[in-house]
């Protein structure tokens, strides 16, 4: 046991026998002050979010971000190879490319909305697609879940809570109890490998 | 997992007390509007008149079209989230058979409107290669069918709606659902022809293939905006508790946020091409608005139709309810009007240089009190009925099968 015995305890998990059922012991984690921990099941379940007390996501933040990314990006594009006249001048002195396309003077507005248009859109996408990934912490190659033999069915029909070593609230005996007493079965030790 | 135990709501009605001597003010400051204006437009300049009119014309109409869309989608996909807002929609589009006989005056004013009725199309190279759609016969013809479309479609969805507020009857529903599909592609080309009619032909030179969705845009982004302000004051009213909450609000300001961007993307499409392809004929329209003073009200347009709304209510719980989203929704209303202003009135300042034999017209920016009067007539006295038709029936479809489903509603 000398193997087990340095395994790291991830924490106690338990299953669940329907959506319905884990949605309301989601509830009760919650309210008891969990915040370590996460639930697992085959689909999203709708208000799940609420049940488990999440607030809202900060990848709309990462989005903004690379919007303005991109909003600045095209201005600099533009005015860096174009402009010599008017603010940009003023801002930026001469880097001068001005070529004059199609009778369009350079740093036009009017040219110029698609590009801030197209490299804003393309930079949020950007932003919240990097955003989703980091903040979701994807890829993640490895889960301590996974050595639990049960786990095999959240692809199938298996609705599971599994509350955290590291949090505050936890106690072995105690949390042991408490997922059995809000309907939890096959209440396991989870090691991390 | 929402509950659906819970018991559908009691119906419930406006009441004329709760809203004070406010439909009485909108009712006598609206007809004392369009008096003035009838009266003074008429005696002193039939022109200044009929633009103003139409003015006051078309915000209403852009608005209750709107609705209707908003009616006819949430059949067509058969949606749930509306339920509990769509008898407010029902509402503002039922204003059609007004919103007609409010047009009568200006059938007497056509040719004060439209120049190409006072032209020759011999004489008038443009206007004989258009003659076979831009002649007075099947101009009326059309104008007869936009009013009998909206008016019928408005009608039917509100008569099926208030039946079922009495017997419960789902076929009721399927039932709508079936006309919906139809009547949505009538709506769209109904929307796109009266756009070209009405205000497109203003200057019967010019033309913008993009021109119905534009006012299509503006039509579905002023009437949800028009719904969010009306359904949030009912609810601070004390109405709609329970029923309408802040998810809908949710719901309807993210489709207020859809449609700013819209209308811009749209707007700034038919510019865009119209500005490089340089073609004098197009860029009229366009050159007009963009030299002078009236330069401002296109630049204010840029801002304030696009660029502040889409700032205000960019965020989440900017779009949950609440004073921005009010606010937003109210500013929307009004750069509505400024919107169509901004298409109408420097029409009439083209008109008379035309008319005086085209020397160049170079007038800028200017609103004329009839503009402002004929806006709060058509404001008022649609408003002042609109209050009626809320005390008249219940305030949401009380018996539609899916209002459960829309109370629970989750984002």
């Amino acid at each position: 046991m000398s193997d087990a015995a340095q395994r790291r305890l991830y924490g106690f998990a338990a299953e669940f026998a329907s959506a319905a059922a884990l949605y309301h012991a989601a509830e009760k984690v919650r309210d008891k002050g969990f915040r370590r921990w996460d639930v697992h099941s085959p689909y999203p379940i709708h208000g799940m979010d609420d049940a488990m007390g999440l607030k809202g996501s900060k990848v709309s933040l990462v989005s903004l971000l690379g919007g303005a990314t991109g909003l600045t990006l095209a201005f600099l594009m533009i005015s860096l190879a174009g402009d010599d006249h008017g603010i940009v001048k003023a801002i930026m002195g001469n880097f001068n490319y001005p070529l004059i396309v199609a009778g369009k003077t350079p740093f036009d507005v009017e040219p110029s909305v698609p590009i801030f248009f197209e490299l804003t859109i393309l930079l949020t996408a950007f932003g919240t697609v990097l955003g989703l990934l980091l903040l979701g912490r994807i890829p993640q190659l490895h889960h301590p879940m996974f050595e639990w033999d049960r786990f095999e069915k959240v692809t199938d029909d298996g609705f599971f809570i599994a509350i955290r070593a590291d949090d505050a609230l936890f106690d072995e005996a105690e949390t042991r109890q408490f997922l059995e007493a809000i309907g939890g079965t096959a209440v396991s030790r989870i090691e991390e490998s | 997992m929402s509950e659906h135990t819970a018991s559908a709501p009691a119906p419930e009605r406006f009441r004329r007390a709760s809203a004070g001597a406010l439909p009485l003010a909108f009712l006598g400051g609206g007809a004392l509007c369009l008096a003035i204006a009838l009266v003074w437009g008429l005696a002193v300049d039939r022109q200044q008149f009929a633009h103003s009119w139409l003015l006051g014309f078309m915000y209403c109409f852009t608005i209750c079209a709107g609705s209707l869309f908003w009616i006819l989608l949430h059949h067509a996909v058969d949606a749930n989230w509306s339920v509990v807002v769509r008898r407010l929609f029902e509402h503002v589009a039922a204003l059609f058979p007004y919103l007609v006989a409010l047009f009568i005056p200006l059938l007497f004013c056509l040719p004060d409107l439209y120049r190409w009725l006072t032209l020759d199309p011999l004489a008038d190279h443009a206007l004989a290669h258009k003659s076979p759609y831009l002649n007075k016969g099947f101009l009326l013809f059309r104008l007869a069918f936009y009013f009998l479309y909206f008016t019928f479609a408005a009608l039917l969805f509100k008569t099926k709606s208030v039946m079922q507020d009495e017997t419960g009857d789902p076929r009721l529903s399927l039932g709508m659902r079936r006309w919906s599909n139809g009547l949505m592609l009538l709506f769209a080309v109904s929307i796109t022809f009266a756009g070209f009619d009405l205000l497109m032909a203003l200057d019967h030179t010019w033309y913008s293939t993009m021109w119905g969705v534009y006012i299509f845009a503006g039509s579905a982004l002023s009437s949800i905006a028009l719904t969010i302000l009306v359904s949030s004051l009912l609810r601070d009213a004390g109405y709609l508790k329970g029923v309408l909450t802040v998810e809908h609000d949710h719901i309807m300001g993210k489709l207020m946020f859809a449609f700013v961007i819209f209308w811009a993307y749209i707007g700034f499409s038919q510019y865009l091409l119209i500005y490089y392809s340089n073609i004098p004929e197009e860029t009229l329209f366009f050159f007009r608005r963009n030299t002078g003073s009236w330069l401002y009200v296109s630049l204010v347009l840029v801002v304030g139709h696009f660029i502040l709304p889409f700032l205000i209510i960019l965020t989440q719980p900017a779009k949950r309810g609440g004073k921005r989203l009010l606010f937003a929704a109210g500013w929307i209303l009004f750069m509505h009007a400024v919107d169509l202003f901004w298409i109408i009135a420097p029409s009439l300042q083209t008109y008379r240089d035309l008319a005086a034999g085209g020397g160049g017209d170079t007038s800028g920016f200017a609103i004329h009190p009839i503009d402002i009067l004929c806006l709060l007539g058509f404001v008022g006295v649609l408003g002042a009925l609109l209050f009626r038709m809320l005390e008249k029936t219940d305030l949401f479809p009380s018996r539609d099968p899916r209002l459960m489903e829309s109370i629970a509603l989750k984002n």
